[in-house]
């Protein structure tokens, strides 16, 4: 009876709508019918956005997106509201099931070649959905408005500004302004509300028309080529054969799949709760770290490894690459081999971007580039002697700043160098130059601690070795006790600072590449003296002998105007020749005769080619004294090397 | 037969026939629909970007803001001083809060310094222990003087012009997110 009523019922909306019909045909169109649970992932991110346009509404009517009381009413909802906390728990677990999927669904069309004719524009309006996705979610994680999201916003600013010409437009437009207020707020909440939704919901339609227009692809098989102008027979004899009705042969395992889908977002809300709002979103609060969700943290740490100069071409660049990269699968390869075992490269492409992308996340979960402030100083147990002066070292090491960015015995941050051993490794020297004079990324202390303070580091530096400590020979830095290759201007000697043991050395002035450079040249030249003595003894040719000598007075009047030079910008010079540099003057030692002559005068065209570059930079990047110092002597310079030329003819 | 009056049946389409558009009933229709579509379009959208973009019209402000008495700071010393941005909506509450590193360099002297990083805009921090200020996000380290002492950051900190007016002290603040 009931039937009657209902057949009754529909046969009346077909009459007066059309609609009926057409939903009937969707419903039971065929599909391939080997089609497996691969094919999930598309409704399963439909299924996700339906999840999050109804948690989404649902928050649109408790959220207030103004800049002062965005925050409050976040917590209200969290705290107050009935059910707020779990609501926001999904709409957060919602947007990330919906990224995993579309992740799911790009790599399953890529590898079973779904893309190919006549679906390639099913690929590019997924593409732009991923995108998108990408997109919505961002904004999202901004609408929290606490204080991650403020920095966000002025963190993408200062990327977007990296344009060339359109670079401060740029910042406008996404802080709606020249800063971030509350009207940054209220365009992403409009983005993330109105304007994003619409355009998923308007491609998500175009979309799935698409894939009812060309019909479910088959699953690939290898040998099976895809070509234009049999494709559509192929297609249409396979479903004759095998084709089985969408509903419900296909559509069960979409919808057992959605279940587990909601179920999952459900229970990791319940589970996990909302993402925590720790701070304010009040910019005048400086201990801020911001950083994107877990879906960007990829990026944050591919932007963190970036060598600084190429920053700016890949904060411009890699989103262009992104794009471009994603929408050419369909134009560079629509026929052909749809199967992956026929289709090396792309195998070997989605391995490489997933097994990148998961190298990528951890680094960004490990942030070792970040220096940690919450480290807690090294405790007595670990400094393991009473001795003053190497406790008041550890004082210095753990006030000073050196904590954030070392690790001693497990306490301190990654950003340099593990120091637990250091002593076994560097010499006092090498640690106090390394203390004083900085690196690429360590700033020179010269005008940040007394002569007391890095005697004292020093030393209790050079006390860190596995096996218990052994306070080594410390007499480098004691008066009358100077070793045979280290000159009495590069010991720093406390007892000869005249003032107050707190009177600071010179602040060096100098840029830590130049610093880099000097000590490069100062190292060359004790090299090439070395060279020079040992050539003169050894050589066997007259000219060489001359040449040597040559080597040995100019270079040595060299290096003594250079010492002189650096100790006036308060710059100590290493002491000493590097490993390197050792074993080139052992190897040359062990030849005699006209080999030994010919591979001298090798050597001193090679060092001296190179000290050209090394001199030229200098002159043109360097500063002051020792700017002019290069220009002077790499006329010098040319004239060794062509002297050397000539001899090697 | 030859000569018929009548002119053959056109099929319909969609795209002008800018030939006869002039001359043609059908094709004039046509121009008139998609010109008064324009129309309506245009006055639809145009207001709704110019409302959407309105901060380009705006001009940016620069203004001289009060951070504090000049007998508060020490010689020798940073210190963190907090105003609002004077470009803020009235709604903008906490968020309108913004920070400066001021320095008293000596009696007469002050340095104001931006707290967004060079690098990627992060506020630093500044440590007084070892005299620097240092940014959480990628390790970059300035001196006390706003240099760059390690890591990526391409220039030093940006600096408000300060000055003593009055007994207070004063920066001049302006949108510092754009400036290259």
């Amino acid at each position: 009876m009931a039937n009657k009523v209902i057949d009754k019922a529909l046969e009346w909306l077909e009459d007066r709508t059309g609609l009926v019909k057409p939903f009937i045909h969707m419903m039971l169109h065929p599909v391939p019918g080997k089609s497996t649970w691969a094919y999930v992932f598309g409704t399963a991110i439909m299924t996700s956005f339906i999840v999050q346009l109804a948690s989404g509404v649902a928050l649109s009517t408790l959220y207030v997106p103004s800049g002062s009381q965005a925050w409050e009413s976040i917590k209200w909802i969290t705290e107050q509201v009935p059910f707020g906390s779990w609501l926001r728990a999904t709409h957060y677990f919602g947007a990330s099931a919906m990224i995993i999927f579309v992740g799911a669904h790009a790599i399953r069309t890529y590898l079973f070649g779904s893309f190919k004719f006549p679906r390639e524009l099913n690929w590019i309006t997924g593409v732009f959905l991923l995108f998108l996705t990408v997109a919505i979610a961002f904004t999202g994680q901004v609408l929290r408005w606490d204080q991650t999201a403020v920095w966000t916003i002025a963190v993408g600013a200062e990327q977007a500004l990296r344009a060339p010409f359109v670079g401060p437009m740029l910042v406008r437009v996404l802080c709606s302004g020249d800063n971030v207020s509350s009207a940054s707020l209220s365009h992403f909440f409009a983005m993330h509300v109105f304007i994003f939704p619409a355009l998923l919901v308007a491609l998500i339609g175009f979309h799935v028309w698409l894939v009812l227009h060309h019909g479910i692809s088959e699953p690939p098989k290898a040998g099976k080529i895809v070509k234009r102008e049999t494709y559509r027979e192929e297609y249409q004899e396979l479903l004759k054969k095998e084709g089985v009705a969408f509903w419900p042969h296909a559509a069960w395992r979409d919808a057992v799949f959605s279940t587990l889908v909601v179920l999952g977002i459900c229970a990791c809300a319940l589970y996990f709760g909302p993402p925590v709002i720790e701070n304010p979103p009040d910019p005048s609060l400086i201990n801020a770290e911001p950083k994107p969700d877990w879906y960007l943290t990829w990026y944050f740490a591919l932007l963190a490894l970036v060598p600084a100069q190429f920053e700016d071409w890949f904060i411009l660049l890699f989103p262009v690459f992104l794009v471009v990269g994603m929408l050419t699968p369909p134009f560079i390869s629509n026929t052909g081999e749809r199967s992956a075992r026929r289709r090396p490269w792309a195998v070997a492409i989605v391995v490489v971007v997933v097994g990148s992308v998961l190298a990528l996340w951890q680094e960004g979960v490990n942030e070792y580039w970040t220096p940690r402030f919450e480290a807690t100083p090294v405790p007595k147990t670990a400094i393991g002697t009473t001795d003053s002066d190497i406790e008041k070292g550890a004082k210095v090491f753990n006030d000073r700043g050196c904590l954030y960015c070392h690790v001693i015995s497990g306490h301190g941050g990654r950003r340099g160098p593990d120091l637990t051993d250091v002593g076994e490794r560097l010499s006092p020297d090498q640690i106090t130059i390394r203390i004083v004079n900085g690196g690429v990324n360590m700033p020179a202390y010269a005008g940040n601690m007394s002569a007391e303070e890095l005697k004292q580091v020093t030393k209790f530096l050079e006390s860190r070795r596995p096996h218990g400590l052994k306070t080594g020979p410390s007499t480098h830095l004691l008066k009358g006790t100077v070793p045979v290759d280290l000159r009495p201007e590069q010991v720093i000697d406390s007892s000869e600072v005249s003032g107050s043991p707190a009177q600071k050395l010179p602040k060096l002035d100098l840029a830590p590449a130049e610093i880099a450079r000097i000590a490069a040249i100062a190292q060359d030249g004790m090299t090439e003296v070395r060279l020079g003595k040992l050539a003169e003894s050894k050589a066997s040719d007259p000219e060489v002998k001359k040449l040597a000598s040559l080597m040995v007075t100019e270079h040595s009047a060299a290096n003594e105007q250079l010492k002189e030079l650096a100790a006036g910008v308060g710059l100590i010079l290493p002491p000493d020749i590097n490993n390197e540099q050792k074993a080139l003057i052992d190897g040359l030692s062990e030849l005699s005769g006209s080999d030994f002559d010919k591979r001298y005068v090798e050597v001193l065209m090679d060092a001296h080619m190179h000290a050209i570059t090394v001199f030229e930079t200098e002159v043109k990047e360097g500063t002051g004294s020792l700017r002019d110092w290069a220009k002077n002597v790499l006329r010098t310079i040319k004239r060794h090397h062509h002297a050397a030329m000539s001899l090697s003819k | 037969m030859c000569c018929s009056d009548e002119q053959p049946k056109e099929e319909p389409k969609v795209a002008i026939n800018w030939s006869t558009v002039l001359i043609s009933r059908t094709e004039f229709l046509k121009l008139v629909s998609v010109v008064c579509s324009g129309f309506i379009g245009m006055i639809v959208a145009i207001p709704a970007i110019g409302f959407a973009f309105e901060y380009f019209l705006v001009p940016s402000r620069e203004d001289w803001i009060k951070v504090g008495e000049l007998e508060k700071f020490e010689p020798g010393k940073t210190v963190a001083v907090v105003f609002r941005d004077t470009t803020g909506l009235p709604w903008d509450g906490d968020c309108a809060k913004r920070t400066a590193w001021l320095r008293r360099v000596d009696e007469g002297n002050f340095e104001a310094f931006a707290v967004n990083c060079t690098h990627l805009g992060c506020p630093v921090r500044w440590e007084a222990g070892a005299e620097l200020f240092m940014c959480p996000c990628h390790g970059g380290v300035y001196y006390s003087d706003g240099s760059v002492a390690g890591g990526p950051p391409p220039r030093p900190l940006h600096r408000y012009p300060t000055r003593i007016a009055k007994g207070q002290v004063e920066i001049k603040v302006g949108p510092v997110l754009t400036e290259g």
